[in-house]
């Protein structure tokens, strides 16, 4: 026609388009829809599969410990009953185990290294407490007070604690004559 | 280099609009339908059916199918003929119930409803009282620096009475156009300045084409004189009177005189001889439209079914 683009005057209501662009955007869509379905139906079934064995093995794992919580409960119980009953006998089995093994050479080494020269030891009284420590009742005499003072700082420093000085006299040459307790407690 | 033709085929595949199943022509006095195989672009079979006068009245403001229930069994039988139980349409719809207007706009830069607003206003110069319904269509041509607007108007009330009409045959009327308009689609390329003649039995369209451009369309309610035993010449007389008096308007308008004319008939019975008549007397080179249809319809049918194969091209 005369070089001229044809007349496509159309008075039509719902004219003719050209659908064909939508249709195939449709298909397109339609087909990814058709395998995200398929990857989704897959994925579901696969990860389905693999929940129920998870929550299988959970349960399994869940009984053990349910398992083991019973038999740790169980244990305890039997522990602690052993142990009440038992109680006694330990401790007294300790005591004398702690008696047996206490080193006397040590405690007395270490009062004479507390003790200052010049005084010294007239009596001990010795008696366990508990099964790890030891009450100490002893007399010194000491030439002055400051001998006194010096023997109370030493044991201070050493292992001795709740050092009390009970009784104070002075005998007939001046010499002061003390009696004082304090607990020796020492690691088996 | 053979990517750029696959190109214009994917690109005309998804951006034409897709030819109908079929074409369809209702006037005054007949109904004709062109079956066509999409794929090869052809026309596969066709109809024509005679209508008795009243069936279709055709008509700008005033109802046009008094009897719809015999126009839709002519059209039932028309789709059996041609072997279509449903699909899309092209329609050519009568003359007289479009009106069409060719106007020139400078304004080339003008937003799509700017150039409505332009149209419906100058359309309304010459058109006094436009009807509330009224349905507007334009095309533009470019014509050098300014733009030619082809603009058909048409009642929404007519327009739905043949939608409705093939919509209950299960045809949807997805393009409704004019027969003169659709001529225009099967002229020759670089042809010469020319006049389309359409002869309808009760309408006479002109359509004029100046240096590759529309420059004159125009349509005139016409009774031809068919009255038997009065000679052809005679008869032609008011119709001969019509066509000089659009090519003498023409030429005063367009200073150029125009040579050639297009002619098709709507009138089953004496189109071949108007054209020989019209040769006779004019000093024109007249030739028919049917001369334009490539594919045979047969038996001198393809002047008169013309408009359908416009459709086509």
């Amino acid at each position: 026609m005369m070089n001229m683009d044809k007349i496509r005057l159309n008075l039509a209501s719902r004219p003719q388009r050209n659908m064909r662009f939508y249709h195939a955007c449709l298909v397109v869509l339609v087909f990814i829809l058709v395998i995200l379905t398929f990857l989704a139906g897959f994925f579901f079934i696969k990860y389905g599969f693999k929940d129920r064995q998870a929550k299988s093995s959970l349960g399994t794992v869940e009984r053990q410990t349910q398992q083991a919580r019973a038999e740790e409960t169980q244990f305890k119980t039997r522990t602690d009953a052993v142990s009440k009953a038992e109680k006694g006998r330990v401790e007294l089995m300790n005591s004398i185990i702690f008696r047996k093994a206490f080193s006397w050479n040590a405690l007395l080494s270490e009062l004479e290294s507390a003790l200052p020269d010049p005084s010294y030891i007239t009596s001990l009284a010795p008696s366990f407490v508990g099964e790890a420590s030891l009450d100490l009742r002893i007399k010194v005499v000491s030439k002055s007070l400051d001998d006194l003072l010096a023997l109370i700082n030493n044991l201070n420093s050493r292992n001795f604690k709740r050092i009390r000085v009970e009784n104070e006299s002075a005998d007939e040459r001046g010499q002061l004559i003390t009696e004082i307790t304090f607990n020796y407690g020492r690691a088996l | 280099m053979k990517l750029l033709p696959e190109l214009k085929r994917l690109q005309d595949r998804f951006l034409e609009v897709p030819l109908p199943d079929a074409v369809f022509q209702v006037t005054a006095s007949h109904l004709s339908g062109l079956r066509i195989a999409p794929r090869e672009r052809r026309a596969a079979n066709h109809f024509i059916s005679r209508l008795r006068p009243g069936v279709v009245s055709p008509s700008f403001g005033r109802t046009n199918i008094p009897d719809v229930s015999l126009l839709e069994s002519k059209v039932r039988e028309g789709m059996a003929k041609i072997g279509l139980g449903q699909g899309t349409v092209a329609v050519l719809l009568p003359e007289l119930c479009v009106r069409v207007f060719i106007l020139n706009l400078d304004s080339a830069s003008l937003s799509q409803k700017e150039k409505e607003k332009i149209i419906r206003w100058r359309i309304g110069k010459q058109m006094p009282a436009v009807p509330e319904d009224a349905r507007f269509v334009f095309q533009e041509f470019p014509a050098g620096s300014s733009k030619r607007i082809v603009v058909a108007v048409s009642r929404g009330a007519v327009l739905q009475e043949y939608e409705g009409l093939f919509s209950r045959c299960q045809l949807a009327a997805g393009n409704l156009s004019l027969p003169s308009l659709s001529l225009i689609n099967l002229l020759p390329e670089a042809g010469e300045d020319t006049l389309v003649v359409n002869v309808e039995e009760d309408s006479l369209s002109f359509v004029a084409i100046i240096d590759s451009k529309l420059a004159l369309y125009r349509q005139k309610s016409f009774a031809f004189d068919q009255a038997p035993g009065k000679p052809l010449v005679q008869r032609l007389a008011g119709f001969l009177k019509e066509v000089e008096n659009t090519m003498h308007f023409l030429e005063d308008k367009e200073k150029k005189r125009i040579r050639s004319l297009w002619f098709r008939s709507g009138l089953p019975d004496a189109g071949v001889d108007i054209a020989s008549e019209l040769r006779r007397l004019l000093a024109l080179t007249v030739r028919e439209t049917g001369e334009l249809v490539t594919q045979g319809s047969g038996n001198g049918e393809s002047g008169l079914l013309s408009p359908l194969f416009g459709q086509l091209a």
